[in-house]
């Protein structure tokens, strides 16, 4: 009895500790790249990032236009992205529910969830870039949309599908017509679950890099023209890191630090959405 | 007791649960009732290819409440959600048969289920507050029959509240959130919406279940008081809340309608062997 009740003991620390080893190794190459991003890229910061043009090289500049044009194709994405996304997981969770469109539309969105962006990036590029004959920043939205929509989606139509039955039945009861139910009292119970994929949707969009360069290219100047290339952090990080100007490397720091900086807060705010209730 | 009514007297539930009975066994047909609110006619349900509801044939009084009873899974839940086309609402539910309120067959394709719904109201098993204050859950309900006036809708809500014995509970909270309020209030509240289009009907689906005694007390007595002024059908489990809060009674037994009757006289002297073993707990 006693040996038995040694060997479960002993079976279990041998268990915990593993789990525990297993989980330390992950955090540990998390916890590196993020102290290196955060030391090397404070490091790098300085009021020129934030008021300077990307600089030619081997001179000194910051990254104003590259985090304009982030910021403007990010927006343009999530206008294209997230009312599509939306209302498209509205027609999965309210009306195709589990009919065979509505699984087929399912099967399909989560292959373009896990899609590499660089095809996505290519497609645009065929898509708009070689009709249009240039690159420009309209393109790039579009591509951040495509990559946003499978996001928007899957969420949106999970977390309607968590509003329970009970309550659109209860609101029919009333009688309420469909698209009533579903604007008045699921998409409300719904909330929180549709700003959380949108968040989501961002967090994913801003670091991307593969889809930028086939689309918007980048732009070393000032431009506010949606028809033209135009500067971003992902490619500019991309760029400057590959270069051989120590004061290139040090503006891809401060990138990368300004992008997985927007990344955290959006991930701790759309979990505290989240779990506020 | 009822034994002469009865084709199989020796084991009639068996014979139903092995489906042999071709006249189901201690099934006592109903007795016509005078001005019927519902007659039900050869209803058959299905939930796929599963035949929950067998060859239905009752009559539901108006003005008066009426209790279906019976062991889970007997189809009482099913046949309610038959009396305003819930069941509409999933692709692989189906009804056959006839349902007449007031003469008119809800049955067919043309019946708009929208307008039914507004004449046949309904109350769930756990609470359904919507997700917005107490005022708008029964706003709601209003904006989707008519647009009133705002002096007019205040004065509906009051009155509705007021009918399921919520408005003093809620009165200076109005516009606080409806999933603030105990259980107990939010079903209140509930009954109280499903007022507000004047139904001639109103189902409630185990209202209860979800409730302590006291709430349960309040909402029983507010189903009797219902009753002066529609029909009220009520699912139970319990059968101590079909005798309290029940003027009609319906027995329900593997999908059929087993015997029907004023409440006192089922409780009291059912005609069914089979209804007698239920109400005296030998199965079930």
């Amino acid at each position: 009895m006693n040996v038995l009740y040694l060997r479960r003991r002993i079976t279990n620390v041998v268990g915990l500790s593993l789990s525990l080893l297993a989980t330390l190794f992950t955090l540990f190459w998390l916890f590196w790249i993020l102290w290196t991003t955060f030391t090397e890229g404070i490091a790098a910061l300085n009021w020129r990032v934030v008021t300077e043009m990307t600089p030619p090289p081997g001179s000194e500049g910051g990254l104003l236009n590259a985090i304009y044009g982030s910021f403007v194709m990010i927006v343009i994405a999530v206008l294209i992205g997230s009312p599509t996304g939306i209302l498209a997981g509205i027609y999965l969770a309210e009306f195709g529910k589990k009919g065979a469109l509505a699984g087929v539309i399912r099967f399909i969105n989560d292959i373009l969830l896990s899609a590499p962006s660089i095809i996505i990036g290519l497609f645009v590029y065929e898509l708009v870039v070689r009709p249009q004959g240039h690159f420009s920043a309209w393109a790039g939205s579009i591509a951040l949309a495509i990559i946003m929509l499978p996001v928007v989606i899957r969420v949106t139509d999970e977390t309607l599908r968590l509003v329970p039955d009970n309550l659109r039945e209860a609101a029919l009861a009333v009688g309420a017509p469909k698209w009533s139910v579903v604007l008045q009292v699921t998409l409300p119970a719904a909330v929180s679950g549709v700003l959380t994929g949108v968040l989501l949707g961002i967090a994913r969009i801003s670091g991307e890099t593969a889809p930028l360069l086939f689309t918007a290219l980048n732009n070393q100047f000032w431009s506010t023209n949606l028809n033209g290339p135009m500067a971003n952090i992902p490619v500019s990080i991309f760029q400057f890191a590959l270069s051989p100007y120590e004061q290139w490397h040090s503006l891809a720091w401060a990138g990368g630090f300004i992008v997985t900086f927007l990344i955290l807060i959006l991930s701790i705010v759309s979990r505290m959405i989240l779990f506020r209730k | 007791m009822g034994s002469e009514n009865m084709t199989k007297p020796s084991n009639p539930a068996a014979a139903i649960a092995a489906g042999t009975a071709a006249q189901p066994a201690g099934q006592i047909a109903p007795e016509p009732i005078p001005n019927p609110k519902i007659q039900v006619k050869s209803l058959d349900f299905y939930y796929g290819n599963s035949h929950a509801l067998k060859d239905i044939n009752i009559e539901i009084p108006n003005k008066e409440v009426t209790a279906f009873f019976g062991p889970s899974g007997c189809g009482k839940s099913t046949l309610l959600r038959v009396l305003n086309r819930m069941y509409s609402l999933y692709h692989t539910h189906r009804a056959t048969g006839t349902v007449l309120i007031d003469g008119q067959d809800i049955l067919r394709k043309e019946v708009d289920v929208t307008r039914l719904r507004t004449r046949v109201g309904m109350v769930f098993q756990k609470p359904t507050p919507f997700p917005m204050s107490i005022y708008d859950n029964i706003a709601f309900g209003i904006r989707m029959n008519k647009i009133l006036p705002k002096s007019d809708q205040d004065a509906k809500v009051e009155q509705v509240l007021q009918e399921a014995a919520l408005w003093d509970e809620v009165k200076d909270r109005l516009k606080h959130s409806a999933a603030n309020l105990s259980g107990g209030q939010q079903q209140r509240l509930c009954i109280a919406r499903s007022l507000v289009s004047d139904p001639e009907v109103l189902l409630m689906d185990e209202p209860c279940s979800a409730l302590d005694p006291i709430a349960t007390a309040k909402v029983e007595e507010l189903i009797l008081e219902l009753r002066r002024s529609l029909a009220v059908v009520v699912v139970t489990h319990s059968l101590q809340q079909a005798s309290r809060a029940s003027t009609y009674s319906v027995f329900m037994y593997l999908g059929r309608v087993m015997e029907v009757g004023p409440t006192e006289r089922l409780f009291s002297k059912p005609k069914s062997k089979l209804t007698e073993d239920y109400l005296t707990g030998r199965f079930g």
